[in-house]
């Protein structure tokens, strides 16, 4: 888990020192998404010369960044599971990804999800980060506290923890807006303890589960920075 | 389980190669033609987003109604004879795209457009058009929808009625509002304009006015054709009628400038004399009638006030069935063709504001007032979005008075601001790339050879838009120029199109002061209208290495030429390897066959044979780049070959005598694919031109090049690799070293296909000035398939003569700079590498697929982007 941070911070930072590098003044008949700098930045948007003539100014290039985002997954929203994604370009092709979900409330006396779970991953776009089709892999981490009619499960101990194969498309809704729709599959292990669903129930056993199968479902609102 | 991974699986692997197709990076269009020349296609289309500007609904007319454009020189009555009390039309748009009743806005209409009172919200919105027939049935379209997008400073100008209600009902109101007359007349007298305009019309005062028997006729015996003698007699009277028109109109302004009555009588009595011209069957021609409305109308407006009844009764009388003439030729007609020349020039501004000088006077005023006013703000100024103008270099200054003028005169009436339609800011950058200071034009559209630099409309031009829209590049381009020569605007004093001495005199704005030139990209690109430019240096004029390309989707109608894929080099502003010929006329055998056909410009041939002139024979610009140090563009003129199938242009073949057949060079199309592109190796004189050539069966390609200064000379013996071509003109040259799939036939020729003949432009004394030849170069291939060239060419001065290309063992070809690694083989995809040398990482990468440039690290991908157009 420390290692994770400390690779994930390590993608930020130098993606950060490459947005510092300047963009080229341009025209180009290629959609602004369609230029980005080799390891990480996107470049200027198109330089507007009418605005030049218009204000007999050269406009200074424009501040450029990393294609970055912050994704709610509405899908998990639905079932009460708050949830928040931050998203950055580290490569030309590449973004490194943070989703963070959580859910300390019950739906009803008998049913609830307590959930904190974190997905860390990279994922590889064809186009530009932001646009169109993108393969990943990711890290799954959860820990949970869930009710459903007699029993309860909570994980003993460690997280359930696993690794998923990731691919979503993004759909541009216009300006800075998109909609993402992500379908991950994966293995996840996981050690829980079961419990009766009644104030401190008695524990029933202990199980240790393989699981392989759907390990994300996304229809997430993004909202590029 | 498996199961599932399997279809999880199938799905991701399904989906993943969608995106990297690669070949979704090249387009190919089959449309026959993008351009109509009158409207075909619905305005907003379906799925059209508007970003800046205010909706205006445009449809096509009936197919028996459309207008196909008047053949040249064959008078209005000769055109299509269309009933247009028939033509009924119904608009209904919506936010629902049902229509409910509540939601939905139906109007009736009697011309094919509409412009709403008030700006749409932004937001989703549904429309659609129908023709009324005369039993009432009504012929609706399909439901279309557009996107209003939210934007505050986008132009919306007011309504019509707004418009009209503002319009002065005191007298005069055209060349100035009588209520600041006596402050205009204040604020003009220590203008140097004042006294042009004083000087022509006192020396008026004592001289006779000119007669409509001093158009010469001895040459019209020789001409047998019926649309050359038309052509000549047109040409003729308006040598004499505007030459009349400068002398009155300085009369009619003298009089607005000082309020002495001589020059108002004076006027007057060359005015009524001139009424009676059009009675003799040697004025002919529609910009005549413009005269006589344009002085007609100013004189009544301007002299208004000291006009007896009588006089005031005869001037309204011969303007309003000159009027309706022309009402009733340009509705349903005007606004859907592609560019109707005379009318968009000047007519319509003249009848515009013959129109609003007389409002109130006839019944028809409200009519015609309406109809002005809302053509102007569904098509004009501009008939695109990029600014570029389509019919090119010198024909672009015949509109400037319309461009300047209308705008200027709808913004004093109703307070809005007309120029800022983003169409001025971007034709400011159109006007200055496509001829820079002290440089000769880009070299596109017909009779662009007589403009060797910015003229004095141009500069005029640029002045007024300096000042409008507070440009202080335009401010800079103008400078320079009046500082080397400062009468240099008086040059166009009282020219009929493009004198805006009268804009100077209302206009106090100074020219205002802020970066110049060097403000600007060295290279633009204008992708509706399909022309890109470079400069390699805006300070030093005659040290200025430019290029110019032309691949439009206009082809080759109205003035533009049929030069898809074409380039131009200049050196310190004289033109190099450029396109040549005569325009000797419109229409005749020489202007279409040596000057609009292909065979004049410095693209390809199939066979020899030409594109097709009319709009058919389209081109277009998939891909560009213009930054500081690179610059590139890709011209697609895969669908520019073949017969020429235009009616229009068919017609105007028939009527010249001038066959479009195979002799001629034109014939049934076998060209696939023709895609040139071309590096600007960061201005420093060199171009790298990359050609993919494709064929359906094996064909002999001639690559052309042409100089209308010096000849050119070429060598296929210096080096196997390449023939070195060069053209020199005064001090400049152009080194062109061309590479190729095989061995090249070289031949040069300083003979015209046909010779110009001068028929037509005769002088006051009847001379008639010969036209030079000029130089030609056709390299031809053995028949392939498949062909590539690539031309690495260096416009530099004769002083410091060009390096020659060094060709390394593998194949590199390494000029000053730059690396370039090309496949010029017939095998394999086409691709070339460009490559900066030294630090400065600069590299363009094609192979075959999309372009991609990468210019300090900053990787931009261009695939094919079609762009939008007008009509």
């Amino acid at each position: 888990m420390k290692k994770l941070t400390i690779i994930l911070i390590a993608i930020l930072f130098t993606g950060f020192v490459a947005a510092n590098a300047q963009p080229p003044r341009l025209r180009t008949s290629a959609p602004a998404e369609l230029t980005a700098r080799k390891g990480g930045k996107k470049a200027a948007k198109p330089q507007n010369n009418a605005e030049i003539a218009k204000t007999g100014t050269s406009a200074a290039a424009p501040a450029s960044d990393l294609y970055m985002a912050l994704k709610t997954n509405l899908a998990y929203d639905a079932f009460g599971v708050l949830n928040l994604a931050y998203e950055c370009q580290f490569a030309q092709h590449w973004t490194a990804e943070l989703p963070v979900a959580w859910s300390f409330w019950d739906w009803s006396d008998d049913k609830g999800l307590r959930v904190v779970a974190i997905q860390p991953g990279v994922k590889y776009w064809f186009s530009n980060p932001g646009v169109g089709h993108t393969i990943g892999v990711d890290v799954d981490l959860a820990w949970f506290n869930a009710r459903w009619h007699s029993k309860r499960y909570q994980v003993d101990g460690r997280p359930a923890a696993g690794a998923s194969l990731t691919y979503a498309y993004n759909l541009n809704l216009g300006k800075n807006w998109k909609a993402e729709f992500s379908l991950g599959i994966g293995y996840v292990n996981t050690r829980y303890n079961t419990y009766y669903n009644i104030t401190d129930g008695a524990m029933i056993d202990t199980r240790t589960k393989h699981y392989f199968g759907p390990t994300r479902l996304g229809i997430s609102i993004a909202y590029s920075l | 389980m498996i199961k599932k991974i399997m279809i999880c699986l199938g799905f991701f692997a399904s989906a993943c190669l969608q995106p990297v197709d690669a070949q979704n990076a090249n387009i190919r269009l089959t449309d026959l033609n993008l351009m109509y020349e009158s409207r075909a296609t619905p305005y907003p289309a379906d799925g059209w987003v508007e970003t800046e500007r205010a909706i205006s609904f445009q449809w096509p007319m009936p197919v028996w109604a459309r207008g196909t454009g008047i053949p040249a020189n064959v008078s209005v009555t000769e055109n299509k004879k269309v009933d247009k009390s028939k033509l009924k039309y119904k608009l209904r748009y919506s936010t629902d795209k049902d229509f409910a009743a509540d939601k939905t806005v139906t109007v009736d209409r009697i011309w094919p457009f509409y412009n709403p009172d008030k700006p749409l919200a932004p937001g989703k919105w549904y429309w659609q058009h129908a023709f009324v027939n005369e039993d009432g049935t009504e012929d609706w379209s399909p439901v279309y929808s557009f996107t209003v997008a939210d934007n505050p400073n986008a132009f919306t100008p007011p309504s019509f009625d707004e418009f009209i209600a503002k319009l002065p009902t005191t007298h005069p109101r055209i060349l100035v509002d009588a209520a600041e007359w006596d402050e205009f007349i204040d604020g003009a007298k220590d203008k140097i304009e004042y006294k042009w305009y004083l000087e022509v019309a006192d020396k008026a005062l004592g001289q006779p006015m000119k007669r409509v028997e001093d158009i010469r006729t001895d040459k019209a015996d020789e001409l047998k054709n019926p649309a050359q003698l038309r052509a000549y007699l047109t040409h003729e009277s308006r040598r004499v009628i505007d030459a009349e028109e400068k002398t009155c109109e300085a009369l009619i302004r003298s009089y607005v400038l000082t309020k002495d009555r001589k020059y108002a009588d004076e006027a007057i009595k060359r005015i009524n004399n001139m009424f009676d011209w059009s009675n003799n069957p040697n004025v002919q021609g529609d910009f005549n009638d413009g005269t006589i409305v344009s002085l007609a109308s100013m004189a009544y407006d301007s002299f208004y006030n000291i006009l007896d009844d009588a006089q005031k009764k005869r001037l309204l009388d011969e303007l309003h069935p000159r009027i309706a003439k022309m009402y009733e030729h340009y509705n349903n007609y005007l606004e859907n063709h592609i560019a109707e020349n005379h009318l968009w020039q000047m007519n319509f501004r003249i009848t515009s504001m013959a129109v609003y000088a007389t409002y109130g006077d006839y019944d028809e005023s409200k009519l015609w007032a309406d109809y002005c006013y809302n053509v102007w703000l569904c098509r004009f100024p501009g008939l695109n979005r990029d600014g570029a103008w389509h019919n090119g270099d010198s024909y672009f200054t015949v509109n400037t008075r319309t461009l300047i003028e209308m705008p200027w005169f709808y913004t004093h009436v109703t307070g809005y601001d007309f120029f800022s339609d983003p169409w001025y800011d971007r034709n400011t950058l159109y006007t200055i790339y496509h001829c820079p200071p002290f440089q000769s034009s880009a070299g596109n559209g017909s009779q662009h050879l007589n403009v060797n630099r910015p003229n004095s409309i141009r500069i005029g031009y640029l002045d007024a838009l300096a000042k409008i829209r507070n440009n202080s590049i335009a401010a800079d381009f103008v400078r320079r120029t009046l500082e080397k020569e400062p009468e240099y605007l008086k040059k166009s004093h009282l020219e009929k199109p493009g004198d805006l001495s009268w804009f100077r005199l209302q206009c106090n704005k100074p020219l205002p002061t802020g970066p110049g030139l060097t403000a600007l990209m060295p290279a633009y690109t204008f992708p509706e209208s399909g022309l890109s430019s470079g400069c390699s240096n805006w300070d030093r004029s005659g040290s200025n290495a430019m290029w110019s390309f032309r691949s439009s989707p206009y082809g080759s109608t109205s003035h533009a030429l049929s030069n898809q894929n074409a380039f131009n080099t200049f050196y310190g502003g004289n033109p190099l390897f450029y396109s040549s010929g005569h325009h000797t006329s419109f229409v005749d055998k020489h202007s279409v066959l040596c000057h609009r056909a292909s065979r004049a410009h410095n693209t390809i041939l199939p066979e020899g044979y030409n594109q097709r002139i009319g709009v058919e024979g389209y081109g277009w610009i998939p891909r560009y780049y213009n930054s500081d140090k690179i610059n590139y563009v890709l011209g697609d003129a895969s669908n520019a070959y073949g017969k020429v199938v235009s009616p229009l242009w068919l017609e105007r073949g028939k009527q010249y005598d001038v066959e479009f057949s195979e002799e001629n060079g034109w014939a049934e199309n076998h060209v696939k694919t023709f895609r040139r592109h071309i590096v600007d190796l960061g201005g420093n004189g060199w171009i790298f031109v990359y050609d993919e050539l494709e064929a359906d069966e094996p064909l002999s390609w001639h690559y052309l090049l042409h100089s209308v200064a010096g000849p050119i000379e070429f060598d296929q013996t210096e080096n196997k690799d390449y023939v070195h071509i060069n053209t020199i003109n005064r001090g400049a040259q152009s080194d062109a070293f061309l590479f190729a799939s095989g061995t090249l036939d070289c031949d040069t020729t300083d003979q015209f296909f046909v010779p110009a003949a001068n028929w037509l432009k005769a002088d006051a004394k009847g001379n008639f000035k010969k036209y030079p030849n000029h130089h030609h170069f056709t390299a031809k291939s053995e028949k392939a398939q498949v062909y590539r060239f690539a031309a690495l060419i260096n416009s530099h001065g004769v002083n410091h003569p060009s390096v020659l290309p060094k060709i390394y063992r593998e194949g590199t070809i390494r000029v000053p700079g730059w690396l370039i690694d090309v496949n010029l083989s017939k095998d394999g995809k086409p691709s070339f590498t460009v490559r900066k040398e030294g630090d400065d990482e600069v590299t363009v990468t094609y192979k075959g697929d999309e372009t991609i440039i990468n210019e300090g690290g900053f990787y931009t991908t261009l695939n094919d982007v079609v762009p939008d157009l007008e009509i």
